[in-house]
């Protein structure tokens, strides 16, 4: 059984993220330091076929902000997309951003998705944010934290060639009727077949319940899946896994649904359309439930490094660089 | 100077009056309304599009929550410099024809046919040469891109390795961006883009937005846009304005002055063909006793025949036949329904490596 890799978050920033960030500063926030609430959006990882070398390209595993994700009344995401809620501190200094105890932070953020799988509504993807914002330069200091759980010994896969295609096991007929009940903005489900062939979903939370009747080997949990990568699935089922954990440990194996077609394949595309993949998970015998395990998730720079990232708004806020600009 | 003009256009579009007839099959133009219903048939059939409020004020003809389409993230895998036409690729080209055409001016000329994949990775297509034009349009514009790029130095040095001691080299995958060799999976990194279909009042027509990152996540500047713009477009009908629905942004956006015409043309065309196709099953003798609206399965199988014969396939050769019809039967040839799936189309010849059509299969 290989141990089981996961693609983590890269995040993608829209530029209004930074105008209303701006906004916020010099109207609401002045010299607070106090969190503020952001909601964040993925979609299913996405695939596209390079028309000239006729090679899939993976788009990676996105988690986009943008600037509507602080106002509440405009937040309005796509249907098929999860919802990731975070909080975002602005520091008034770089040299208090520089140097903000990252690792309390980090642990306080972990802590609030560990306190929240006792709850109904576990926060499988909260993220945690922090900015320095340079209004004089129009540039933006942020780094962004997405921590996930991980068990002393990895997840591993049952399948010896490791993920599986999901239409290998389902069938083209199956997963179009799965397409059909997914839940809007679906992070995580729980998902069933009935006996007339149709397919239910429920929240994670409902586990005892929902699963009561059903036997364990065909006990199905899905996730919206950001990860195009075939062989490891995105950041969230890190989290998602270790609620399930949490919640039934005497269950070390789950049949997990990553789901990536968000645009379901018309009829008599060609037989790779489906993009979601299949895999039994199994967690390993000497892990202990009850006890928070240790998390990770800091997010790289382009350079691969454990460093924050800039965006230079210069060209579209700068007064001076637009009227450059201008023709 | 700049803001005087955008105040102008932005009065411009204010005072310009709502239309209210459909006109779509006449001008290429529709209305408010039919901008509407073509978005939601978008949202419903290709839900990666969405509607979006925005954070200015709503624009009163359009319903508030409905201001305007957003498709995040589209794939832009190489620039579309790299499909600058060359003389040796003449021999590449093969006529086609279009579905209601008949004669021979009516064929469209297919470039780039049978080209095959450029040896360069797509990493570095950043490298167009000096010569070109586009570049050096770019360079007259007088933009520092190169200058104004983050450099290494403005970000503080503030790696912390030690952040994520727990941190386990098997739990994740590709970590490691610049390290493509350790990668052996199929992501590359791509250019994405954040498209916007507005309502354009004065004009009457959609109008496509955009707003790009690079590799890495970074916001492009406008001017790095126009490296995904055909040459034909570039600094010509793609212009850089303030986007109506945010307050603060400054995005490229492909200009609308052409719009209505290029949209006639192509509607007249489906529109032909596909009242074609349903007179044919209107006159086979089972359907034509139903004079109720057309089934929906049905319409959809005349689009998509049409759709086909005017965009890619072009072998069919069906008799061009009159639009008008007098005999009141349910020959209403194409929906406005499907506007904005014809407009993306058409972006695909502006834009065209950008990934924005996920209607393909249509």
């Amino acid at each position: 059984m290989a141990a089981l890799q996961f693609s983590p978050f890269t995040s993608q920033v829209s530029p209004q993220l930074w105008h209303q960030l701006s906004k916020l500063k010099i109207d609401v926030l002045k010299l607070s330091q106090d969190s503020i609430d952001l909601k964040a959006t993925y979609g299913a990882g996405r695939t596209i076929v390079d028309r000239e070398s006729g090679k899939d390209i993976g788009m990676g595993c996105m988690l986009s902000a943008s600037g509507d994700g602080f106002l509440k009344d405009r937040f309005a995401p796509a249907a098929n997309v999860a919802i990731a809620s975070g909080a975002v501190i602005n520091y008034n200094t770089i040299e208090e951003f520089k140097d903000s105890n990252k690792k309390a932070l980090f642990s306080q953020t972990a802590d609030q998705i560990w306190a929240s799988f006792d709850t109904d509504e576990p926060q499988i993807s909260r993220f945690l944010l922090i900015t320095f914002a340079d209004l004089k330069k129009y540039k933006f200091f942020y780094w962004f934290a997405f921590p996930a759980f991980v068990p002393a010994d990895a997840w591993t896969v049952k399948e010896s060639g490791g993920l599986a295609s999901a239409e290998s096991v389902f069938g083209t007929e199956k997963l179009e009727k799965i397409a059909d009940v997914l839940p809007a903005h679906p992070s995580a489900f729980l998902l069933k077949e009935c006996e007339n062939g149709t397919f239910e979903t429920a929240p994670l939370s409902k586990y005892a319940a929902f699963f009561k009747e059903v036997p364990e080997d065909v006990r199905t949990i899905g996730f919206l899946d950001p990860s195009s990568d075939p062989q490891s699935p995105g950041w969230p089922l890190l989290n998602i896994l270790a609620y399930l954990f949490h919640l039934t440990p005497t269950h070390k194996s789950h049949r997990v649904l990553a789901w990536r077609d968000s645009v379901v394949p018309a009829a008599g595309s060609p037989a790779s359309a489906w993009k979601s993949r299949f895999a039994t998970v199994v967690a390993s015998p000497n892990s202990v439930p009850g006890v928070r395990p240790s998390a990770v998730g800091w997010e790289r720079n382009a350079q691969g490094k454990l460093a924050p990232r800039m965006a230079d708004l210069g060209s579209s806020m700068d007064p001076l660089q637009l009227a450059e600009q201008a023709c | 100077m700049n803001a005087i003009q955008s105040q102008y256009l932005r009065w411009r579009e204010t005072v310009a009056p709502v239309l209210r007839e459909s006109k779509f099959k006449e001008h290429g133009k529709i209305t408010p309304e039919e901008f509407v219903i073509a978005g939601d048939f978008l949202t419903y059939k290709f839900p990666l599009w969405s509607w979006q409020k925005g954070d200015a004020k709503p624009r009163e003809h359009l319903p508030a929550d409905k201001q305007y389409l957003l498709l995040q993230g589209a794939p832009c895998p190489r620039r579309a410099t790299s499909l600058v036409y060359t003389d040796a690729e003449e021999d590449g080209e093969q006529l086609l024809s279009m579905g209601g055409g008949s004669s021979k001016e009516d064929e469209w000329v297919q470039t780039h046919a049978g080209r095959t994949a450029p040896t360069s990775h797509p990493d570095e297509i950043d490298d167009i040469p000096d010569d070109d034009a586009v570049t050096a349009d770019m360079q007259r514009m007088n933009l520092k891109a190169n200058e104004s790029m983050p450099s290494e130095d403005d970000i503080p040095d503030m790696e912390e390795e030690d952040l994520e001691d727990a941190l386990n080299s098997n739990i994740v995958a590709s970590v490691k961006p610049t390290q493509p060799e350790a990668n052996n999976n199929n992501i590359q990194k791509t250019r994405k883009y954040d498209a916007m279909i507005t309502y354009d009042k004065l004009y009457q027509t959609p109008r496509l937005w955009l707003l790009g990152y690079d590799e890495n996540g970074t916001p492009l500047k406008p001017q790095q846009v126009f490296e995904d713009v055909s040459a034909d477009h570039a600094n010509k009908t793609v212009t850089i304005e303030p986007f109506p629905h945010s307050t603060s942004l400054t995005l490229a956006s492909v200009h609308p002055c052409k719009h209505a015409s290029v949209m006639r043309k192509v509607i007249e065309r489906m529109n032909a063909s596909m009242i074609e196709e349903q007179r044919k099953s209107h006159q086979s003798p089972g359907a034509s006793s139903s004079t109720a609206a057309p089934a929906s399965g049905g319409s959809k199988k005349w689009i998509g025949g049409a759709l086909r014969r005017v965009t890619g396939g072009g072998t069919a050769s069906a008799e061009k036949s009159p639009v008008a019809t007098n005999d009141g039967e349910e020959e209403d040839g194409m929906k406005v329904d499907w506007y904005l799936v014809v407009f993306l189309k058409f972006l695909s010849s502006i834009v065209p490596t950008i990934e924005l059509d996920s209607t393909s299969s249509f």
